[in-house]
């Protein structure tokens, strides 16, 4: 059991780093300018969301 | 309209707004070297802690009115003063850290009273330094500087700063009699008994031997000798008045009449050095810069200084009356 | 030995500029963190807001003296190490900086001491509104003075008459080429620096197991700005990239180590090289392959502009731009990657107990502060040759002052600054042992600005506290 937790946790953190390194490449331009502002705003709007969700429970903001 | 000379006189409003408000600050510094009680000088700094920060700030809009109305000026005078300049930074760095600093560890706060009173005294001699090797004149060759560094190691200069440094020290101790307890008000008292005649002799040497042995300062004393004995007069009668008044209750007049000191100083230094910016070589009107941005000092100037200034007495009406005797910090 | 006196005024610029930005990156950001704090505290009125306002007051107190007392050393510095250039260009960049301590230095310091020393003598409005004015100062500081830094990069709005510039066009001059991509460059490196400061401070606590609340709380807030916060940056530095590309070519050619007129195709990126730059060639290079047509061109094949393009004696020292740009946007990458981070292990819950995360925010407290002087790096070291880009050269900048003289100057500064830095250092490291102090239960300021008009205010702060809480 602890290894299909473990197996999973790679998957996340390899799917987390792949994510982020696109979003990388994709807000310095790589694809285009207008790629690029799509980019951002979804990365921003999506952490927002993200940091304002895991805030309803425990002491984050 | 004369653009320069608007610009002068608001480079000579800002730079006599710091000599005022600073001259205290650092004159309350100075009288820090004889203050033995640690008590009284922690309420000596709190009395000047909540603005010492915008008085000292005068002297970067003066700086900064030169370099951008007259560069040509700022560009003969900074390499010309550039030791006593450095130093007088320096000092005043070390007075401004103190500040903050002081109120870390009760372990160390003697020395940083040390340093900042020592940054203190070290700024106010520099800077009467300045004024003496302006007022010796500043060699010139065209548009450049063309003496050296240690032109300034003279005694007109040099009895000039101990000039300025005294009188920072009456300033300092005015504001000291409205501001502080009973105990420190008495040292102050006492202080300008001392500072008071002692800035008058030394005052009045450097007024002689400008006379006598300053040969550009000579021929202007001759033209201007109504008024510049007034303003000798003046300032050797307002130095009497203030030990008259040191033991009494009037504690507002000896801090007005010192700031009155420095008012007629300012305006002596300006009467012998107008035409000229850099005195004995280049008038106003050939150091400035151009209309354009004569115009854009002034226009924000007009505009945005009485803001500043109404904000700051502001400030100062915050923090009015006595220093309280547990200081600032919770 | 013979000292030369052009080296020596860089030198002392560079060192004094160098150590007084990292004061204004950190008070810009902290400025504005303790406005949204103190915001957050009227809100809320929960009081570890109150505390997390009186920690980080206290640390951003003396970094802002330090930053004034550095930041005067350099509006005379001009004319001390660089009177040429004060001569040249004071009527462009003189009433800018002049206007800056009109409108943003008088500003910061009226309201500072209201709001260090003013929270029990006016009511939490009026404190609230001091603390936004010294934080609306320091933007507007950072305007002016990255407007005139701009104009030195980009000049523009002006004509040069016998050696002097003369302002044409004030709006060309402040509004110049660079200005408006630098400033939101410069302004979310600051927030970028606080935001990592306040994180790194509040994951050593949940380390130590002490000051919980305040730590969650700041590590929560220090990594959800950050994370926003670098995402913009970067795409914010890929556009100046290219506004630079387009007005000072010569500086990001020596910034991407290729010298070639044009490189091979595809291009490699490069991220570590021995430049040479008096045979115009490198010693070494290590890049990974094709990365530098991706990256820079856009396109699998396309060929990098070297730095053979401009001349020789136009040239930055390109060891100076390349390293100094790789480690800012090195460490930008590292920022991206935190943020990443971040977000997933709030996803997972475990934002406040990853201890490798944690141990990462501390190692990454002053990340912000090291990747702007890189930054800065770039921007002052690829200017070089010249002080005013295209119009005046650093060597012809210098003031008339011996080489000596220089030289003690520069080691009294560097021991003079020394002991500000060690001093700013061990005091900080104390407040943070020390840790946040326990708001009190009634943690509001005596009353409102009402009080502020009454006489008794002054003397006992506690009797009106006392009296308004019933």
């Amino acid at each position: 059991m602890s290894d299909r937790k473990n197996l999973l946790n790679l998957a996340g953190v390899t799917g987390a780093t792949l994510l982020g390194a696109l979003f990388f490449f994709v807000i310095i331009g790589v694809f285009g300018l207008s790629v690029a502002v799509t980019g951002l705003l979804v990365f921003v709007v999506g952490a927002i969301l993200i940091c304002r969700a895991t805030s309803a429970e425990g002491a984050n903001l | 309209m004369d653009l320069p000379l608007l610009s002068a006189s608001f480079l000579a409003l800002a730079l006599t707004l710091y000599v005022m408000l600073d001259g205290f600050d650092l004159g309350v510094g100075i009288l820090l070297l004889f203050q033995p009680e640690a008590i009284s000088r922690d309420h000596m700094v709190d009395s000047i802690t909540p603005t010492w920060d915008g008085n000292e700030t005068w002297i970067i809009m003066a700086g900064v009115t030169l370099l951008a109305a007259f560069p040509i000026a700022y560009s003969i005078l900074l390499p010309a003063f550039y030791l006593p300049v450095i130093l007088m930074l320096l000092a005043l760095g070390f007075r401004g850290v103190s500040f903050e600093f002081r109120v870390q560890r009760k372990e160390h706060r003697r020395g940083w009273d040390i340093a900042f009173a020592v940054g203190s005294l070290v700024a106010a001699f520099m800077q009467g330094l300045i004024v003496g090797g302006l007022m010796q004149g500043v060699r010139v060759e065209g548009e450049h500087f063309a003496g050296s560094v240690l032109d300034i190691a003279r005694p007109f200069p040099v009895i000039s700063g101990a000039s300025v440094a005294l009188g920072y020290a009456v300033l300092g101790a005015g504001w000291l009699r409205l501001k502080s307890n009973e105990l420190v008000q008495a040292f102050a008292s006492r202080s300008l008994r001392a500072f008071a005649p002692l800035f008058a002799i030394s005052f009045d040497l450097t007024c002689i031997y400008a006379a006598n042995f300053q040969p550009g300062i000579r021929s202007r004393w001759v033209s201007h000798q109504v008024v510049l004995s007034c303003l000798v007069g003046w300032i050797t009668v307002a130095a009497a008045a203030i030990i008259a008044l040191a033991g009494t209750r009037k504690a507002l007049i000896p801090f007005l009449l010192g700031l009155s000191l420095f008012v007629a100083g300012i305006s002596g230094i300006a009467l012998i050095a107008f035409p000229n910016i850099v005195p004995f070589s280049v008038p106003l009107w050939d150091a400035a810069s151009s209309s354009t941005s004569q115009k854009f000092v002034l226009i924000g100037a007009a505009c945005v200084t009485p803001v500043v200034l109404a904000y700051s007495a502001f400030a100062y009406w915050i923090f009015r009356g006595r220093t309280p005797e547990e200081g600032w910090y919770e | 030995m013979k000292l030369d006196p052009a080296i020596l005024a860089r030198v002392q610029f560079a060192f004094t500029v160098s150590f007084h930005i990292i004061f204004p990156t950190m008070s810009i950001g902290l400025a504005s963190f303790l406005a949204v704090t103190e915001g957050l505290w009227l809100k809320t009125k929960d009081a570890v807001y109150l505390e997390i306002y009186k920690f980080w007051l206290s640390i951003f107190a003396m970094g802002f003296g330090v930053g004034v007392v550095t930041g005067i050393v350099l509006s005379f510095e001009f004319g001390l190490a660089f009177a040429r250039f004060a001569d040249m260009a004071g009527p462009a960049i003189g009433p800018m900086i002049a206007l800056e301590v009109l409108t943003a230095f008088f500003l910061e310091a009226g309201f500072l001491g209201i709001m260090l020393f003013g929270l029990h003598r006016v009511g939490p409005k009026l404190h609230f509104f001091a603390t936004c004015m010294v934080a609306v100062g320091t933007l507007i500081s950072a305007s002016w003075i990255l407007s005139a830094n701009s104009w030195m990069q980009t000049p523009a709005g002006v004509e040069i008459h016998d050696g002097h510039v003369k302002v044409v066009n004030w709006y060309h001059v402040i509004v110049n080429p660079s200005w408006l991509y630098r400033l939101p460059h410069m302004l979310t490196a600051a927030y970028l620096t606080a935001s990592f400061l306040v994180a790194g401070v509040g994951a050593w606590y949940l380390l130590k197991g002490i000051h919980l609340h305040f730590a969650r709380k700041t590590v929560a807030l220090g990594t959800a700005l950050a994370t926003v916060l670098i995402a913009g940056q970067i795409f914010i530095g890929d556009i100046l990239y290219g506004t630079m590309l387009k007005y000072q070519p010569s500086k990001m050619q020596a910034a991407e180590g290729f010298w070639d007129k044009e490189s091979q195709s595809p291009a490699p990126y490069y991220w570590f090289i021995i430049p040479d730059q008096k045979n115009q060639r490198n010693r070494f290079a290590l890049g990974v392959p094709y990365l530098g047509s991706i990256w820079l061109t856009h396109s699998l094949h396309g060929r990098v502009t070297g730095l053979s393009n401009t001349p020789p004696n136009r040239q930055p020292v390109m060891g100076m731009v390349f390293f100094a740009f790789r480690i800012m946007y090195g460490l930008g990458i590292v920022m991206f990657a935190v943020g990443i981070a971040s977000l997933w292990l709030r996803l997972r819950r475990r934002l406040f107990t990853s201890r490798k995360f944690l141990w990462t925010l501390v190692v990454m407290t002053p990340s912000g502060i090291v990747a702007t002087l890189g930054g800065w790096y770039v921007a002052e070291t690829g200017r070089q040759p010249w002080v005013i880009f295209g119009i005046l050269r650093t060597a012809d900048a210098i003031s008339p002052v011996p080489a000596q003289a220089l030289l003690s100057t520069l080691i009294a500064f560097v021991c003079v600054y020394t002991v500000f830095m060690s001093a700013f250092l061990v005091f900080t490291f104390r407040i943070i042992r020390r840790g946040p102090a326990e708001a009190p239960a009634h943690a509001e300021a005596s009353g409102s600005l009402k009080n502020a008009f009454r006489p008794h205010v002054l003397d006992n702060p506690a009797r009106v506290a006392k009296s308004h809480s019933t």
